[in-house]
């Protein structure tokens, strides 16, 4: 019998031998020129902007001030909590406090670097604070994710998860759930994982278990959910998911379905049901299952795939512009730039949506140099840098509603 | 000295290797060429104290499963279609048990979230132990076990005419 060490192998036999050593060495000699040219250009811009009377920093380098509201809003419909820049501190922050509040948080990362492995919590102001004890210790979280208004730090701790009210004391533990997959718009509800793997549906039968916990009650509800990955939740604790006609593997290319389960009754109704092929230009195609919820709740936001050849002929599908598909079926398309790298896009830039906030959409930015979060304004098109995540080897790094 | 030496036959050393774990990994020939360029990257930076520190594979190994696992936060809210193409479905011509088997191991395996995935590799491909496994991930050994039960749990579900290969012991 082949056992599934040697399935395995089979599959890794299909790899073939990646040359990347030339590309490799090339990347880190330029690194290493800029990290020479960098203090020199850095020096002249200052002196530049010294001789010009300008201030480099606004505010003259003072931090932005604090959050003075601990009451968080229903709805955030900006990016002020964002702090400009994410730096790993140089010392140690202290713990959590679990006896006072904090504030809602903006940012949760874990980073490997200067101070061994740690998590930590960033309010907008930039205070951090550590989340746990070193990483690899056991019983340590590992797995943190924050409500849309950062009011809610939910932690994957062994065999539960808790979720911490930053806005006060409070804490709620949810046992034998292992994940924290989402959030309704309003941060009331959180939708968990469960631990029981049998509850995980098959390819046949993709129905199964997950949990919906009500924050504002301490309730939490099981629901049967006739897919694999469910998406987010409504303010009502509703689940979206998105559903698609399909022939054998291939889905319809321009049909968005979308419905709602509500957890209490186990009802399904449709939200939206509508082919958007006129809005599509040419070779594209609308995700199919992967939906986010406008953050009012009118509708959703999915991607448009464009299927792209390699120079050996097979292709590859490429996530492009985001359409805001509203219940009634109107489409509008925001345009996010192409980070095609010289004929190879699939090695290039990726702009990845994290969210909406009023009229600012919110992405992570990555290239193979860098990554930050950048806001695409809805009214002007304009691309803008909210926000630098650590630099070096970041274990992860997530904002609220992640 | 050069502060690169030894970095390009390090990696023309080990890039066979490494290329089988990325393609575990990813599942397609494009995305595992840019895990491990990514990877390799990221040890260049730190080549210096890497070599000098004995176990540069070791090291990247570290980097490029972390690598692999990082990536998936901020690629789950993106299409459906990250880069990969679904492996290739059996042909008549290709109608051997032994890969068909492959094949379906391989669409399931696509299914799995990154950290299930790596998990998978590191546990039975690898032969890592639970420990080990956790070190390479930077996470719990309760984490591991988990994911490793949760992974081989789903991969039954999604390939049940392989669910003899997966009674192994976790």
């Amino acid at each position: 019998m082949t056992d599934l060490k040697e399935l395995l192998g089979d599959v890794a036999e299909q790899a073939r031998v990646y040359d990347v050593s030339r590309p490799v060495v090339r990347v880190a000699r330029r690194r290493q020129r800029m990290q020479w040219i960098a203090p020199v250009a850095a020096a002249a811009a200052v002196a530049l902007a010294a001789a010009a009377g300008w201030a480099v920093w606004p505010n003259g380098g003072a931090p932005k001030p604090a959050a003075t509201r601990t009451a968080p809003p229903d709805l955030v419909t900006n990016l002020d909590w964002l702090p400009a820049q994410v730096r790993e501190p140089t010392e140690l922050p202290p713990v959590l406090p679990t006896d006072k509040a904090v504030g809602p948080a903006s940012v949760a990362y874990a980073s490997c670097a200067a101070n061994g492995c740690y998590g930590y919590l960033v309010l907008p102001d930039g205070t951090q604070y550590r989340l746990a004890e070193a990483r690899q210790q056991k019983d340590k979280v590992l797995s943190v994710s924050l409500s849309p208004d950062g009011r809610w730090l939910a932690q994957v701790v062994p065999g539960a998860v808790v979720m911490r009210d930053l806005a006060g004391t409070k804490t709620h533990r949810v046992p034998g759930y292992i994940n924290v997959f989402e959030w309704s718009p309003d941060s009331r509800w959180v939708q968990l994982m469960p631990r029981d793997s049998t509850q995980h549906g098959s390819h046949l039968d993709p129905t199964h278990t997950i949990g919906v916990f009500d924050l504002r009650n301490s309730k939490l509800i099981t629901a049967e959910v006739p897919v694999f990955a469910p998406g987010p939740l409504l303010n009502t604790g509703e689940l979206v998911f998105g559903d698609r006609p399909r022939n054998g593997d291939v889905p319809a290319p321009a049909r968005v379905r979308v419905l709602a389960l509500d957890p209490r009754s186990g009802k399904t109704r449709t939200l939206l049901d509508v082919d958007i092929a006129d809005s599509l230009r040419e070779g594209e195609l609308v995700s199919s299952f992967d939906v986010d919820l406008t953050q009012d709740g009118s509708g959703v936001m999915t991607r448009t795939v464009e299927w792209l050849e390699r120079p050996d002929g097979t292709k590859v599908g490429m996530s492009d512009d985001i359409l805001k598909v509203t219940w009634g079926g109107a489409v509008t398309r925001y345009a996010v730039p192409r980070g095609r790298d010289g004929g190879k896009p699939w090695v290039g830039e990726e702009w990845g949506l994290l969210g909406q906030y009023g009229k600012d959409l919110l992405l992570m930015h990555s290239n193979d140099a860098d990554t930050e979060l950048q806001a695409l304004d809805t009214k002007t098109g304009r691309l803008r840098t909210v926000c630098q995540p650590p630099r070096g080897i970041t274990e992860m790094f997530l904002t609220r509603g992640m | 000295m050069d502060r690169f030496e030894g970095l390009e036959e390090f990696i023309v050393a080990r890039q066979a290797a490494l290329s089988r774990v990325a393609y575990l990994l990813t599942g397609n020939h494009d995305a595992a060429r840019d895990l491990l360029q990514s990877a390799l990257e990221k040890t260049a930076r730190h080549w210096r104290r890497v070599s000098g520190g004995g176990n540069p594979d070791g090291y990247v190994r570290r980097v490029l499963y972390n690598t692999f696992v990082s990536s998936w936060r901020r690629r789950q809210r993106m299409a459906e279609y990250p880069t990969a193409e679904l492996p290739d479905t059996p042909s008549r011509h290709d109608e051997s048990e032994r890969t068909a088997r492959r094949l379906t191991l391989e669409r399931a395996l696509a299914r799995l979230t990154p950290k299930q995935r790596a998990v998978i590799v590191l546990r039975f491909y690898e032969d890592l132990s639970e420990v080990d496994t956790a070190r390479a991930l930077g996470c719990s050994v309760g984490t591991v076990k988990s994911q490793t039960n949760y992974a081989l749990g789903r991969l039954r579900s999604l390939a049940p005419e392989l669910a003899t290969v997966m009674e192994v012991t976790v």
